[in-house]
């Protein structure tokens, strides 16, 4: 507990006066979107245009060496996801876009259970575009395609053959052009037209449509770095942790089937230090917690390399266990790094009520 | 005598299954607060703490808590998992120990906030039958370690905040017309047709009783925070889903009218509310109501008799609400960690932590 002085005989304007050497929002704000947002969903947008062609190819005669070229495509495309999936706010959100290139995690196991519905149903309307785009999330994006990519039945065979393999490699295109048009979609609404969305980054200080000022822009920013810190923390490493060893649940980790679990984590932390960088490293001009920072990133991406194991299985072995928790150990103290010392530097809040309240 | 431990959380155990007889003395003038909070990590807790910002129990949670709702017996409270969780935690507040750790059934989440009988028997919960999307009110039997006994209907999608009447027999419900649904855990799914209500809800047999609606170009009016203060007058406090330039009145009163009374709000409260209120409880009185609107760092105290402006507050990200011991009194806590008492001044910071949307007097 510490006082923070007296405010009631403040007048209100007091209150609002910015503290001298204020960092400048606007230029923050469009950092982060020219060097760091808009060119990962460029890159976003031209990995699932290859996931989507290299799907069309493979269909057209599925075999061995088509899958492995696909399953490559996959990666790269889940990579590009990975690389932005922490901008929670802007184009994004409308349409249920982020719900739809992932569900994870899936406590319900929705995916699994709308996925073999769709393939029992074999029913070609449902893949229209339009159709399959409104329908059930679960089934749109990367968590179904690596069911369908990654299961114990994912052999070439499965995709050949029958009216049944047939229309399985039907799901895998739709889902990769469904991924394609999203991202082209968001691509195109953070840059194209007078509604672009880098427009209101550049015009929130004034206030639009969309944002109230380029302070909440800055404060979202903040945001989505602490809130990814603590997806990997809590869910990515948390999950398959478990409270010990006897509770440690392997396939609890994300993208366990593509054994993608840590090349997500390092796709996650790299892109966050990216954005740290690019954006909010300027206005900290050199001083703390820069140096802190820094160090924090780069601890904590030695400590994701020192995992001697895909993630599913260390944290069923105790040398493996021990280096998880070095990893989460880091990104923790990332995190309080960012909600603290960051964010009081830059005067900003993380925003508890404002930006996500109920 | 002397207790030993085990006997002791026995005690305790007791304690939270029954009804409304003061089981120790709870001095009047020892006002403590509860509330969910988080640290800079984003662990998630319930805190009590006293006027002067100790702690008194700090309760790790299992995810982001939402409202807190104090037994009659004022010993023990129950704690609500934020939409769309699904734990709810009761707690004996002198021992801080956890009484009882329920899960929402299967096709159910909660939606954050629930309310005691006055006899203390039972605790109605605001829930999402995720399926079809209908609200229910689940109720919890609390001499049978809160078993749930059955359930009535909201009579609307995403009901959020419930209060019951003076006659400790009539809920009023706010449906924020809001559909959602687990999978997809914050997006709200259904902004085009939202339906909102503020219903009256019989506990006896489910019956409506009555339904008010905003008026229909505000049909993106999600009634979400609602509190009950003298002679059954309720205060409204609202969030505008609808386009960010418009600017609908977001607060509003309702005591037997036919329809709901949205008041006259100045120009500049309305653009620093931004569309966005996040809190509304009455004064210890029941007469003086205060509104908190997070996204603008505002909170505005408003007369209940005749809905009349009385004062405004800067206060940046500050959200929950609860009554001082005095008339006109709020204890208003933010998201950087302080306590404000309004009007007096009295303020404290519970460091490196962020308080959340609710705050409950205890």
């Amino acid at each position: 507990m510490r006082p923070v002085g007296s405010w009631f005989a403040l007048p209100l304007t007091l209150l609002f006066a910015l503290p001298a050497g204020a960092a400048d929002f606007t230029a923050l704000n469009l950092r982060a979107a020219d060097r760091h947002i808009i060119p990962a969903y460029q890159r976003l947008a031209a990995e699932t245009e290859a996931l989507a062609s290299t799907a069309d190819r493979f269909c057209t005669a599925p075999d061995a060496a088509g899958l492995s070229t696909l399953r490559a495509a996959y990666g790269a495309a889940l990579d590009g996801w990975q690389g932005i999936e922490h901008i929670r706010f802007g184009p994004v959100q409308l349409l249920l876009r982020e719900h739809r290139y992932a569900l994870w995690p899936d406590k319900r196991g929705s995916v699994g259970k709308h996925l073999d519905r769709l393939l029992a149903s074999r029913d070609p309307q449902a893949l229209k575009p339009e159709a399959f785009a409104t329908g059930s999330v679960a089934v749109q994006g990367f968590s179904a395609l690596e069911r369908l990519l990654f299961g114990t039945e994912s052999t070439a065979k499965a995709f050949a053959g029958d009216a049944d393999a047939s229309y399985r490699c039907a799901v895998v295109q739709t889902i990769a052009h469904n991924l394609a048009d999203m991202s082209r979609e968001l691509a195109s609404e953070w840059t194209q037209g007078p509604e672009a969305h880098r427009g209101y980054f550049a015009t929130a200080a004034q206030g639009n449509a969309y944002y109230e000022s380029d302070r909440e822009v800055a404060g979202r920013l903040l945001n989505a770095l602490h809130t990814e810190l603590q997806h990997v923390s809590e869910h990515k490493l948390g999950r398959p942790l478990g409270d010990n060893i006897g509770q440690g649940r392997g396939r609890r980790a994300e993208s366990w089937r593509s054994g993608r679990s840590l090349a997500n984590i390092r796709r996650n932390l790299s892109a966050l230090q990216a954005l740290y960088e690019v954006a909010f490293a300027p206005a900290l001009d050199g001083n703390y917690p820069h140096a802190a920072l820094e160090a924090g990133f780069a601890r904590a991406l030695a400590a994701l390399d020192a995992i001697p194991a895909p993630l599913d299985k260390a944290v069923g072995e105790p040398a493996g266990r021990a280096a998880v928790t070095q990893l989460q150990s880091a990104v923790n103290d990332l995190q309080t790094l960012v909600a603290g010392p960051l964010a009081e530097a830059l005067d900003l809040t993380l925003g508890f009520n404002s930006l996500d309240g109920d | 005598m002397a207790i030993d431990r085990r006997s002791f959380l026995q005690l305790g155990l007791a304690a939270c299954v029954v009804g409304p007889t003061r089981l120790f003395a709870s001095g009047a003038g020892d006002p403590r607060l509860l509330s969910c909070c988080a640290d800079r990590r984003g662990r998630h807790y319930a805190v009590l703490v006293d006027a002067a910002g100790q702690v008194i129990h700090r309760l790790a949670l299992p995810g982001r808590g939402h409202g807190i709702e104090l037994h009659p017996n004022r010993r023990c409270a129950a704690i609500f998992a934020r939409r769309p969780g699904d734990f709810l935690y009761v707690v004996d507040l002198e021992t801080g120990q956890t009484t009882h750790r329920l899960t929402s059934p299967a096709d159910r989440h909660y939606y954050g906030h629930g309310v005691f009988d006055p006899a203390g028997r039972l605790l109605y919960v605001t829930e999402n039958a995720y399926a079809s999307g209908d609200g229910r009110i689940g109720i919890y039997d609390v001499a049978d370690d809160y078993r749930r006994i059955g359930e009535l209907p909201s009579h609307g999608i995403g009901p959020h905040e419930l209060k019951l009447l003076g006659d400790g027999r009539t809920l009023v419900i706010a449906n924020g017309g809001i559909r959602t649904h687990p999978d997809t855990p914050r997006a709200k799914l259904n902004l085009a047709d939202m339906d909102p209500n503020l219903a009256y809800v019989d506990t006896a047999d489910g019956r409506l009783l009555g339904a008010y609606r905003p008026p229909a170009q505000w049909h993106q009016l999600s009634i979400r925070h609602i509190d009950v203060g003298i002679e059954d007058r309720v205060a409204v406090a609202m969030q505008f889903e609808g386009p960010r330039e418009a600017r609908p009145p977001l607060v509003a009163l309702h005591q037997g009218e036919d329809h709901l009374r949205l008041l006259e709000t100045p120009a500049r409260l309305l653009e620093q509310m931004r569309n966005y209120c996040g809190s509304v409880r009455f004064d210890r009185s029941g007469r003086h109501f205060a509104v908190s609107s997070p996204r603008g760092g505002w909170v505005s105290f408003w007369d209940g008799a005749s809905g009349r402006l009385l004062d405004q507050l800067a206060r940046r990200d500050a959200c929950g609400l609860a009554p001082t011991d005095r008339a006109a009194g709020f204890w208003i806590s933010d998201g950087n960690g302080a306590m404000l008492a309004y009007p007096t001044g009295t303020h404290w910071e519970l460091a490196g932590f962020r308080w959340d949307n609710h705050l409950t007097l205890a």
